[in-house]
């Protein structure tokens, strides 16, 4: 009896290991795989993040022209040469113009704000110093949305990541 | 409200007139003397368009005034706005 066990004990820790060690094996393997994904998935998730943060600042860019050149046509439909013909309707037209910028402008505005406000993008550009890069462009983009809420009274935008992130960037 | 020719010229006039300034202590006395030839019922619209073509010298305008130029355009955006 004592020999059958002992036979038995033999055999089955024998055919454990074999099938332990290449189970072993095949996890490492995945593992390594997983690993090498994780890696790759990580670098593209990176890269991808990069270029979103690299598209949305070149929105705000393209927004902040067309804004400027809105509040110059705005202001040009009003010089005295353009008086001289004076028509309301075109300068209804320009100051409407005006407004669909802003719009546009500061929602794209807002969107980069709380993108730069989460931790996540500070983790992903630990080298990037958000507040020194921007600190001024958004104090500019106050002055603007100032002058528009002063003069565009039923104006409903509202600025609320941006507004938070200017407040900390302040206080510090 | 839509301004008239008047006050529109007025208020371009204001604001060249300001921007040639060296002396920005009486940047309050010509918008002041500015807004009394507004009629009472349009002073607001002309002191918000006013501070717009301000806002287009800080935002296009400000490398070709030159001078004191940028220092006038803040002190008379500040003031405008306490009377708006």
């Amino acid at each position: 009896m004592l020999e059958i066990y002992k036979e038995c004990t033999f055999t089955s820790s024998s055919s454990f290991n074999w099938i332990g060690f290449l189970t072993l094996c095949v996890a490492a393997f995945a593992l390594y795989i997983a690993r090498t994904n994780l890696i790759a998935l990580k670098r593209s998730h990176k890269v991808q993040s990069h270029m979103n943060l690299i598209n949305l600042e070149n929105e705000v860019r393209r927004n902040n022209v067309k804004l400027k050149e809105s509040i110059q046509e705005h202001t040009n439909s009003t010089t005295q040469e353009e008086l001289q013909n004076y028509d309301p309707k075109k300068i209804i037209q320009a100051k409407t113009n005006r407004e669909n910028c802003f719009e546009i402008y500061v929602t794209s505005v807002d969107k980069l704000a709380s993108l730069i406000g989460t931790d996540y993008l500070s983790k992903q550009f630990s080298n990037r110093n958000w507040k020194e890069e921007y600190h001024d462009f958004f104090k500019k983009v106050m002055v603007i949305y100032q002058d528009h809420t002063l003069e565009f009274q039923n104006s409903e935008y509202k600025i609320p990541n941006f507004e938070k992130l200017l407040e900390e960037w302040n206080k510090k | 409200m839509i301004l008239n020719f008047k006050e529109y010229t007025i208020s371009k006039n204001l604001v060249e007139e300001i921007l040639k300034l060296n002396n920005a202590s009486t940047i309050e006395k010509l918008i002041d003397d500015a807004t009394k030839k507004i009629d009472n019922n349009k002073i607001r619209p002309f002191l918000i368009h006013t501070n717009s073509l301000f806002l287009n010298v800080l935002l296009n305008r400000l490398q070709e005034v030159g001078g004191k130029g940028e220092e006038n355009t803040k002190r008379a955006r500040e003031i405008i706005r306490t009377k708006i």
